[in-house]
Order: C-alpha cells, then structure tokens, then sequence
C-alpha cells in the first residue's frame, strides 16, 4: 500500500499559519480604535476574534514545523493551496466580529462581507451601517485596504524570513509582478507605494470633509475610510448612502482620482517613482484603460442624455461619468441607489456598465475584472493575426507590446489571456442563470453578476439580506475565484480530490 | 532626497494626467448634454 506523503500537509499548514497570523495582527487595529474612542462592545468583540485567530494560526504553525524542521521545499502546487486556502479560512475567522456586532443576520452574511471586502468588490450584506461602530467600520476598511494588496503580500512584508518558497505563495495570490528580483523586497515596494498614497490620500479627503462641514474628527474616519475604499477600488462606504452622504462635487472629483489611481499597476506607479515619466503613455494598459473609459464614457452619456433624465451637464456628469469610471476601476462607489439604474439609465446604459465591469482594471493593482493588459493583449493578437494573413507567407514578423518593458506577443501570452477571459464569461454566464432562476429580470440579474466576477461592488438592488441563500453563496465562491484569477483555487480542488483518491485507493 | 523628488514628482504626473483625462471627458459630457 502506496504511503500518503504528510510533508504536503505540513507545508501548506506552515505557511498557511503565517499567514493567518499576518492577518491576525491587523485586528490589533480595531482593538486600539474601540479602545480610545471607549466603544467597549466592538472591544470585547475584536478581543475574542483575535483570539480565536491568533490560536489557529499557531496551531496550523505547530502542526506544521517540520516544513522548517526537516526544511522541506515548497513547491508550486503549495504556493496556490496556500494562497486559496489561507482566504477562505480569512474569511471564516474574519466574518466573527461581524457576527458578535449584531450588524448581520447570519453567519453567512458576515463571510459575504469578510469577502466582499478581502476581494475589493464592496456588495454589502451588514445592516443599519449608519450607527455600525468606528471599530467594526475600520476593520471593514481596513480588510478591503489588505485584500487589495493582498493577505500574501502582507505576511509576507513582516513575517517571512525565508524566500524560497514565498515567491510561490505571492504568485497564487494572483500577482507576477517582480518590482526588484526578490519577492519580500517587491511586497516591501507595494507597501511603500500604498501607505504613502494613504497618507497623502487620507490628508487630502480629511481636509476636503472638514470644508464640506463634517467635524475634524468624523472627517478624519471618513477621509481614511474613503481613501481606503478608493485606492483599493473596494467601494465600501461608512454611511449607507455611500458616496451621495457627502453631496460634494470635489469629494467626488477626490476619489475619481484615487480610484484610478489604485486601480493601475503597481509596477507602473514603480517605474513613475523611477523616473519613467514616460510609462505612463506607453504601457498597454493605461492605453486600454484611458481608451476603453473614453469610448464607455461617451457611449454612456449620449445614451442616457436622450432618455433626458439628468438637468445638466454637471449632474450628468456626477451620475453617468462617476459611474462609468467607478465601474471600469472596479470601485463600485455610487452617487445613485441601487434601483436608479434599474429605474432611469436603460437598457443601454445597463448594458456599458456590464460590459466595463467584466473588463475591469489592471493587472497586479488593487482593480478587478478581467485586466487591461488581457484584453490589450488579446486584441493585439487579433490585429497580428490579420497582418499575418495579409503579408507574405515569406515575411517572419516579430509582434510587441509595451508593459513595463518591450515584450513579445507570442501565441501561448494571447492563448493563456483569452483562457483566462473565458474563466470570468463562465462565471458571469453562470451568475446571470442563477440570478433568472431566482426570478430576477435579466438585466438585474447579468449587473449584479457583473459586479461580482469583476468584484466591482455597485448593485442593480439584487444584493439584499433577502437574496436566496444559494446565490450568497454562488457570489462568495465568484468574488473569491475572480479575484485569486481562477488558478490558484482549481490548484486547491484539485490537491484536494487527488488527495482523497490517494487516500481512498489503495495500491 | 533624489528619491523623494521623483516620487514627489511621480504623484504629480500621475495626477495631471489623470485631471486631464477627466477633463476630457467632462468636455465631451458638456458637449454631448448641450447639443
């Protein structure tokens, strides 16, 4: 009888362990806020989740010591188990301050929301978010600030001492990029790059809430908050009105540029830092992106301006352009309710927005969707395709594009991008079935599932506490493979059915 | 200090760049509710 190899468990246990501490820490945060600002509830309550955290991740650390022990190698095959199952266990211990907060009616609307938050989409299942304590709000925040990094990313930076095996975890995690050769100095670099848009960020929205009349302290939250929410294109808001709260052209006009902002590539906010002014212009994806926003933002007026909804140019601008944009970055912030789109925009309008949602924003950003770079890739396969066919069969054509650096078009980069495009279609196909099945219109049921394979976060109204239990489930399970980008999840299936067949069959 | 100066330098590009487009796009919004 074939003997089961344990050192598999006991390095996806390790890591796993690592970071789930990583992440653990995080709600030292909420503790100290509760803390000075005397909210003894949501106190008590971080004080038992950190707990509960802080003891499973040790245990899984224990169990898991003769990765370190025996120095076992992590393999690929670990980094994606790692990565995927270190979310969903997240999520587990993540959802237990929602659920001892009373904000939400059932477990499973705590996870949805620990979800929602890890994969920056911002669809919200907490209720009467406008009393939702400073603690609780900032630990919602704050898990959408780390989702956009990512948790990897995070324990990575503080708690990893060996590199071995972490450039495989980071790349389960859904991001390649390598800012400088090794993967703890690229984390480092990510880190850098996000705090110090959070400061700047954070000065900037706090500044602009005092002058729109909010108190210096309440402005101060909601300027972390909404910068938070922004540069991680997250798109959760502290008040249930989400960004109409604030009635203010320049807070808008703020967390455009933030959006955008977060919703681009790290490696290109790098190289800008490096002094490659000129990145900007000729990476593939701020092209996609700025053309793609354009031609969406322009389609989307001139649609909406004939059903004659909006007064002005001003308001239009506010409600139809706001929208295109937070939708393309993934954002999901909204100066409209949920039904309004529904209601005023459409079919048209309806149909831009699900079309920018499921394309997305960039790679290895804070944005989802199905990236810039694969549909600029994609296209550009297409275009080389046809100048192929038209030139002489003689003629060697070598084709480029330009991310980062010069890099060469060939048919296994366009194969693996329209793959992965393929992926998101299924599951938004399978989202917009499930939706009709439930008995909500088409066009409600294609935006929301929209919205959660590209984990954009704006709402059609579909997302409700009432919604049936089987699509909270189908959109948690969409948020979190759109999010970790499909790989890294089939890796856990697969360990895990291949596991079981070892078990079970006997040789 | 040079680091500094180009991440001071950087974040300016990135929002000029971002300002125009969104003035772009606030033009051809004007542009098009107007006609």
């Amino acid at each position: 009888m074939r003997k089961y190899d344990f050192n598999n468990i006991f390095v996806i246990s390790y890591y796993t362990g690592y970071v789930i501490i990583g992440t653990a820490f995080l709600m030292l945060i909420p503790i100290i806020t509760s803390l000075l600002l005397l909210e003894w509830n949501p106190f008590l309550d971080f004080i038992i989740s950190v707990n509960i955290a802080f003891i499973i991740g040790l245990t899984l650390i224990i169990f898991g010591r003769k990765t370190r022990e025996n120095k076992i190698n992590m393999q690929w095959k670990h980094g994606f188990v790692v990565a995927s199952i270190s979310w969903i266990i997240l999520m587990l211990l993540c959802a237990v301050p929602y659920m001892l907060s009373g904000h939400t009616k059932s477990f499973l609307d705590s996870c949805f929301d620990v979800m929602s938050g890890f994969t920056t989409t911002g669809l919200a299942l907490t209720q009467d978010l406008d009393h939702l304590s400073i603690g609780l709000n900032m630990w919602r925040h704050i898990l959408t600030f780390i989702g956009g990094q990512g948790m990897v990313v995070l324990a990575l930076t503080f708690l990893f001492r060996e590199t071995g095996g972490a450039y495989k975890i980071y790349v389960g995690e859904a991001k390649d990029i390598e800012l400088v050769p090794n993967v703890k100095g690229t984390a480092r670099i990510i880190w850098k790059i996000s705090i110090t848009y959070l400061i700047i960020g954070t000065s900037i929205l706090w500044i602009n809430g005092m002058l729109i009349g909010l108190k210096p302290v309440s402005a101060f939250f909601h300027g972390l908050f909404m910068f938070a929410s922004s540069w991680s294109t997250g798109g959760f808001a502290p008040m249930t009105q989400n960004m109409l709260y604030y009635h203010s052209f320049s807070y808008e006009i703020n967390t455009v540029i933030f959006f955008i902002l977060g919703s681009f590539n790290f490696g290109l906010h790098y190289a800008i830092w490096q002094g490659k002014k000129k990145e900007l212009v000729k990476n593939i994806e701020t092209q996609s992106f700025f053309i793609t926003a354009f031609i969406s933002g322009t389609l989307a007026v001139t649609g909406i301006a004939k059903l004659n909804i909006y007064p002005d140019a001003i308001v239009a601008f506010r409600k139809v352009i706001y929208h295109i944009l937070s939708a393309h970055t993934t954002t999901g912030l909204g100066t409209l309710y949920a039904r309004q789109f529904a209601l005023e925009w459409g079919d048209f309008g309806v149909v831009v927005l699900i079309i920018i949602m499921l394309i997305g924003g960039s790679a290895c950003s804070t944005a989802g969707g199905f990236k810039g770079l694969r549909v600029g890739i994609v296209f550009k396969g297409v275009l080389a395709d046809i100048q192929k066919l038209l030139s002489s069969e003689r003629r060697v054509r070598i084709f480029k594009f330009h991310h980062i650096k010069e890099q060469i078009l060939d048919d296994s980069l366009v194969r693996a991008s329209s793959l992965i495009i393929i992926c998101y279609l299924i599951l938004f196909a399978i989202g917009t079935a499930l939706g009709t099945f439930y008995g909500y219109p088409f066009m409600s049921a294609a935006f929301e599932s929209a919205s959660v394979t590209g984990n954009v976060g704006l709402s059609i109204g579909v997302t409700s506490v009432t919604m049936p239990a089987p699509m909270k489930v189908y959109f948690i399970l969409a948020m979190y493979l759109a999010r970790l980008e499909f790989l890294s999840v089939f890796a856990l299936i697969g360990y895990f059915i291949g596991g079981v067949k070892k078990i079970c069959l006997k040789s | 200090m040079k680091e500094i100066k180009n991440v001071i330098e950087g974040f300016v590009i990135e929002i000029a760049a971002i300002g125009i487009f969104i003035a772009l796009l606030f033009a051809v919004n004007i542009i098009i509710v107007m006609r």
